[in-house]
């Protein structure tokens, strides 16, 4: 397990090294002089030669590449082209806010998938299953501005039970974790649903029925459990997206996170805070990849034996 | 295989069921305020471009720093130019020199007073800043202004502290709008001996470093989320009746509609368009409140950068080809008023009556074929920029975009720009078309003219020459007969219009929805609401 983490790790780092010469590349080529965006008004010749010198500026750009290699190392992504603070310290604000609603959005899509998967599955063409089905397409299909909207009209302006602004206090956060969990929730909802019907056919199942076991457990013991790994999958893909952050439910519900940083830097042109973003998003994506395999290997004694297999061998 | 459906199976029912839960977790009373009355909630449609009030050019930036910093005078509610940090003043009779008396019991944000050489500190440091987009525009006249803006080691020399409470300020000659200039954030005065520390050590002013005089104090920004300002409980005016304003940032106009429906914001400035909607419904046109502000919205035509605009019949027949008339009916819900001429409603000189260059689609087309470009297809690409997240100017430059296409056959792009982006652009002169508001900074035919189209004007990025509009412009300026120099600029105003380096789309009004406790406790005057020292809201 320990060499499989390992081994995971190690493949991560080409990725994001190839990640953030990209990103290096893509902000080195841009057509505004940094020294000239952070100084404006004060931007004399002399200014701007100073700054150029001290930010590293005026080295080779390989030079430049691997010195920004070393900071992010060090955790400093630069100084924002447009607010001027440290990328840093605007991350620090901004990234629990998207991961706390990443977090929201998955549990509460696990809570309606789940369920929703598993009573389809256990109502096979019938009713449940049809109505189940059915608001899982909406779920895929209804965009999450839309849905945003739909829940402010219905749970902020008619009931009046929440705002509709984010205030910062973490009820506030259901609203918009709906309107971006939805997606994943009919996913969810979708594979639990194929996969435990899968399980249900195999012949494990038939005997523990056979030896009397009740359909419940069969369910939640057997099934169930055996159709864990792709809804793993689903949550694992899932999260990664959200915590990219997502601008249209950022911004309808008032929340700032890396979703609405991202667009202001990218209208902005402030490269520090798009290359931190970008670096960070793939950072996570990678990290709840190498969770979920972990998360694998938990629920599935067959991942287990072929790790420990490629472990001997 | 199919399992059959157990007889009491439950999953059906769990996803309602916590659904239900859920929500009902989040069961607080009805509409929610999310803080006290002593609080003012408003929204902003985008973040503060920067905190320094001596560069300071944009509405929302300086509604902001309003009420953190003061300069010597300030607007009063009759429009005119009344008493702030000076108590009184005096004018010399050659209408040059001003003397400012200070008054004795203003202190900074740290509790020092503050004293004469902060005045001059802070005047030679808006004038000094290299770049400034509107040192030029509002300091211009004080003697020594060319030395420092040229070299910014050197001081003003019409500026000086007579002693700790007295400043004299000479200017260059007699101007009748010299005093209304010092209303603006340029002249705003800032802890010197606190803020030069900052600077010398490379620093900027910044919301943290901002130390100025004013009702409220910067207490916290977020970036993204909100501007929190905190009252000065030793405002040299006594404090004010608000405990907080908070200010949202809310880039989505239908979100910032939502928000005041529900009662978490306490005052919005709508579009047009949802003007009309609300328009429609009582319980919102009874908080309806509706203000002509002294602003004109105008496409500007770059002559320096596209060659084609050069050419005067070029920019006149896109004048003559936009239909003024249908976009105020039609984009506008004719709430605001076409604009023919530069001036607008408010500001001595506005003439209701002018007709400038009126909808003519035949008149374009003849000048366009006249100026080379029968197909007008053949003029090269032209961009139309415009800043984003406002409904009102997307939907005017998409028409006006159309009606080029449609009269002219012009092909026009259209560029939706973040707006501190598009302020540095149009500083440097960099975009070939534009649409954008000019809106008085004090109410004078001269904030319009000489300041935005005079050749030599730091506004004039566009490279509109006319020695004739100059002429009659600076002749304007220090004429000190009123009725003589408001038929100047009107002379000026109709050369500039004839010209077309701006066509004059329409003049502003304001609509907003007021949340009905604040009982009319807005001080309001013709350039805008002002600081909001005796709103409140009624328990």
């Amino acid at each position: 397990m320990r060499s499989f983490l390992l081994k995971r790790l190690a493949l991560a780092i080409p990725t994001l090294l190839l990640l953030s010469a990209i990103t290096f590349l893509v902000g080195s080529l841009a057509p505004s002089d940094p020294a000239t965006t952070i100084l404006r008004e004060r931007a004399t010749p002399e200014a701007v030669a100073r700054l150029r010198h001290e930010l590293g500026l005026d080295r080779p750009l390989w030079r430049q590449y691997l010195d920004y290699v070393g900071h992010v190392c060090q955790g400093d992504f630069g100084i924002s082209y447009y607010d001027r603070r440290p990328v840093l310290e605007t991350l620090a604000e901004t990234y629990p806010e998207t991961a706390r609603l990443a977090g929201y959005a998955i549990l509460l899509s696990l809570l309606l998938g789940v369920p929703l998967g598993l009573s389809a599955a256990a109502c096979q063409d019938r009713w449940v299953d049809r109505l189940a089905m059915g608001v899982a397409v909406v779920g895929v299909s209804l965009p999450s501005f839309v849905l945003g909207s739909l829940l402010i009209l219905v749970f902020a302006q008619v009931l009046g039970w929440l705002p509709v602004a984010y205030t910062g206090r973490p009820l506030e956060l259901l609203l918009p974790a709906l309107a971006l969990g939805s997606r994943p929730a009919a996913l969810i909802a979708r594979i639990t649903r194929a996969s435990v019907l899968e399980a249900l056919r195999q012949d494990y199942v038939r005997t523990a029925l056979a030896k009397g076991l009740s359909r419940t457990r069969a369910l939640l013991g057997h099934a169930l459990r055996n159709a864990l790994v792709p809804i793993l999958t689903v949550v694992g893909v899932s999260t990664g997206y959200l915590l990219a952050g997502s601008f249209v439910v950022e911004s309808v519900f008032v929340i700032p996170g890396i979703g609405r940083l991202s667009l202001d830097a990218i209208t902005r042109r402030d490269y520090p805070v798009l290359q931190a973003v970008t670096l960070l998003g793939a950072s996570a994506f990678v990290l709840v990849n190498l969770l979920v395999d972990v998360a694998y290997a938990c629920v599935d004694p067959r991942v287990r034996s072929g790790m420990a297999a490629n472990e001997r061998d | 295989m199919s399992l059959a459906c157990p007889p009491r199976m439950p999953w059906a029912a769990v996803v309602p069921l916590g659904m239900a839960l859920l929500v009902a977790g989040c069961g607080t009373p009805a509409r929610h305020s999310q803080s006290g009355p002593g609080t003012l909630r408003l929204v902003q449609k985008e973040e503060p471009v920067q905190f320094d009030p001596h560069t300071v050019q944009d509405g929302p930036t300086i509604e902001v720093l309003m009420h953190v910093a003061e300069g010597l005078v300030q607007w009063t509610e009759q429009s005119t130019v009344g008493p702030c940090l000076a108590e009184r003043w005096e004018i010399s009779r050659d209408g040059r020199t001003y003397t400012f008396h200070l008054r004795p019991n203003v202190r900074f944000h740290n509790g020092r007073v503050m004293t004469a050489a902060d005045v001059v500190y802070s005047l030679n440091r808006a004038a000094s800043l290299p770049n400034s987009p509107v040192a030029d525009t509002y300091l211009n006249d004080i003697v020594g202004f060319r030395e420092v803006a040229a070299n910014p080691a050197n001081a003003l020399r019409g500026v000086k502290a007579v002693d700790e409470r007295t400043v004299q300020i000479t200017i260059d000659r007699p101007r009748p709008y010299f005093l209304m200039k010092l209303t603006y954030p340029t002249g705003y005065v800032v802890a010197s001996r606190e803020l030069s520390g900052v600077e010398q050590a490379g620093g900027q002013i910044t919301e943290r470093n901002l130390v100025g005089t004013g009702p409220f104090k910067i207490a916290e920004y977020q970036v993204g989320k909100q501007i929190i300002l905190e009252a000065n409980p030793d405002y040299w005016a006594g404090p004010p009746r608000l405990q907080r304003i908070i200010r949202r940032i809310v880039g989505d106009a239908t979100t910032r509609h939502a928000m005041f429906e529900n009662g978490e914001s306490d005052m919005l400035v709508l579009s047009m368009a949802d003007a009309e909607q609300d328009r429609q419904i009582p319980d919102l046109k009874a908080k309806m409140h509706e203000f002509p502000r002294p602003a004109v919205y105008y496409f500007a035509l770059n002559l320096r950068r596209y060659p084609p605009f050069r050419d005067r019949r070029v920019r006149q027949a896109f004048a003559h080809a936009i239909d003024r008339q249908a976009i105020n009916r039609n984009i506008m819900q004719g709430f605001t008023t076409p604009a023919y001429g530069i001036i607008p409603q408010g500001i001595p000189g506005y003439d209701p009556n002018y007709r400038g260059l009126e909808f003519n689609p035949a008149r374009a087309r003849a000048l366009l074929a006249e100026a080379g470009y029968a197909d007008g297809s053949r003029l090269p690409p032209l961009e139309l920029n415009f800043r984003e997240r406002d409904p009102d100017i997307k939907r005017v430059c998409e028409a006006a975009a159309e009606m080029l296409r449609q009269n002219l056959g012009v092909q026009v792009g259209l560029r939706e720009m973040e707006w501190g982006t598009f302020l540095a652009r149009r500083a440097r002169g960099e975009m070939n078309f534009y649409f954008l508001r000019w809106a008085a900074d004090y109410p004078d035919p001269q904030n319009f003219l000489p300041v935005m189209l005079h050749s030599r004007a730091g506004q004039n990025t566009i490279g509109y020459h006319n020695p004739e509009f100059d002429r009659l412009c600076e002749a304007a300026d220090t004429d000190m007969n009123s009725s003589r120099r408001l038929a100047l600029y009107r002379r000026a105003e109709r050369l500039a219009v004839e010209d077309a380096p701006w066509i004059p789309i329409y003049f502003q009004k304001d609509i907003e929805l007021w949340n009905p406790k604040l009982d009319h406790s807005v001080r309001d005057c013709v350039m805008g609401h002002l600081p909001h020292l005796t709103t409140r809201l009624e328990p």
